[in-house]
């Protein structure tokens, strides 16, 4: 028998996983829906409707984690619903059975480790001033003079500070990820989403070498007292590195 | 004419990139403490929710959760 309720889907396990306790979102219990060796870890939805916000976002992702410290995780996006169990069989896991099987593997024993480096805002700009004297030349002739009579003064010295700052960053983000990536299996960095993050990245990390990995962010932290803030988030399931491409669908 | 300005006022809304760089604003606010936590728990719950209706409305015109590159047309 199958249920006719729809389904919230959270990712796939392998078969022979028991699911999480939970709760999962809206207090519903979590199940596992079974298709040969692989599993979606899903929950029931009342009505079909979940309501969206920082609770759901947060249920995620602990019932992703819950799952995590029992194996390996194949996390699917927050938001994911289909409308009942043989959809779940179906389009997921009969559908997409080969790719889920080979990355199941690929990512068995790995986790995401997700860092953040962030500049300190003034000690920042005073190494940007004191390696560029241009800047410090500029800055001063502008002192005492009326703002629009310096238009384009103030437009090359901003120039000039955004160059220094990228210069940093750059230096600064391939120390680092030059530092971590052979702790890594793979590495995935995105572009930095504001001026004062020096890198934004996600390593795939073998749970064998975390804590070696926790000793070189230990030493890059030290290194970087007062100048970068470094926050580690982790271990969490590969959701940077996981791809299914669904064109054979 | 109204209409479109809704579009557009909603798209931005519900831009995914958008408030992740609205998250990540707070979170520096937050860090040099420019705001205490109820301040920030306030205005992040009001950019969770932006985010869940934002990627429930992705996954929607979806089929997984995962990369989906097949097109619209292939979905009936």
């Amino acid at each position: 028998m199958t249920s006719e309720s729809a389904k919230y889907v959270y990712g796939v396990i392998s078969a022979r996983a028991d699911p999480p306790a939970g709760p999962g979102i809206g207090g519903a219990g979590l199940e596992l829906i079974r298709a040969e060796d692989l599993a979606a870890l899903v929950s029931d939805i009342d009505g079909g409707e979940i309501a969206l916000g920082r609770e759901a976002m947060t249920t995620h992702a602990r019932v992703l984690e819950q799952a995590l410290t029992a194996g390996t995780v194949l996390p699917m996006r927050f938001g994911v619903v289909m409308t009942d169990e043989d959809a779940v069989r179906a389009d997921l896991l009969d559908a997409h059975g080969a790719q889920l099987r080979s990355q199941l593997e690929d990512l068995t024993g790995k986790v995401e480790l997700k860092l953040r480096a962030t500049y300190e805002e003034e000690r920042l700009m005073r190494e940007v001033m004191a390696q560029d004297p241009e800047i410090l030349r500029l800055r001063d002739s502008l002192r005492g003079v009326p703002e629009d009579a310096t238009y384009y003064a103030r437009i090359q010295l901003g120039e000039l500070v955004a160059a220094g700052v990228e210069r940093a960053r750059h230096a600064d983000s391939d120390a680092i990820l030059g530092a971590l990536v052979p702790l890594s299996v793979a590495v995935e960095a995105s572009e930095p989403a504001h001026e004062r993050i020096a890198a934004d990245a996600s390593f795939l990390v073998e749970r064998k070498r975390i804590a070696e990995f926790d000793d070189e962010m230990d030493r890059i932290g030290r290194v970087q007292a007062g100048r970068l803030r470094l926050k580690l988030t982790g271990p969490l399931p590969p959701h940077s590195f996981v791809r299914l491409a669904a064109t054979e669908a | 004419m109204a209409e479109q300005v809704t579009d557009e006022v909603e798209r931005q809304l519900y831009d995914e990139d958008r408030i992740r760089a609205e998250l990540l604003q707070l979170e520096l606010e937050f860090d040099d403490g420019l705001i205490d936590d109820e301040e920030r728990t306030i205005r992040e719950d009001e950019l969770l929710e932006r985010m869940a209706v934002a990627q429930a409305r992705r996954q929607f015109s979806e089929t997984n959760g995962w990369e989906d590159t097949r097109s619209q047309t292939d979905e009936d």
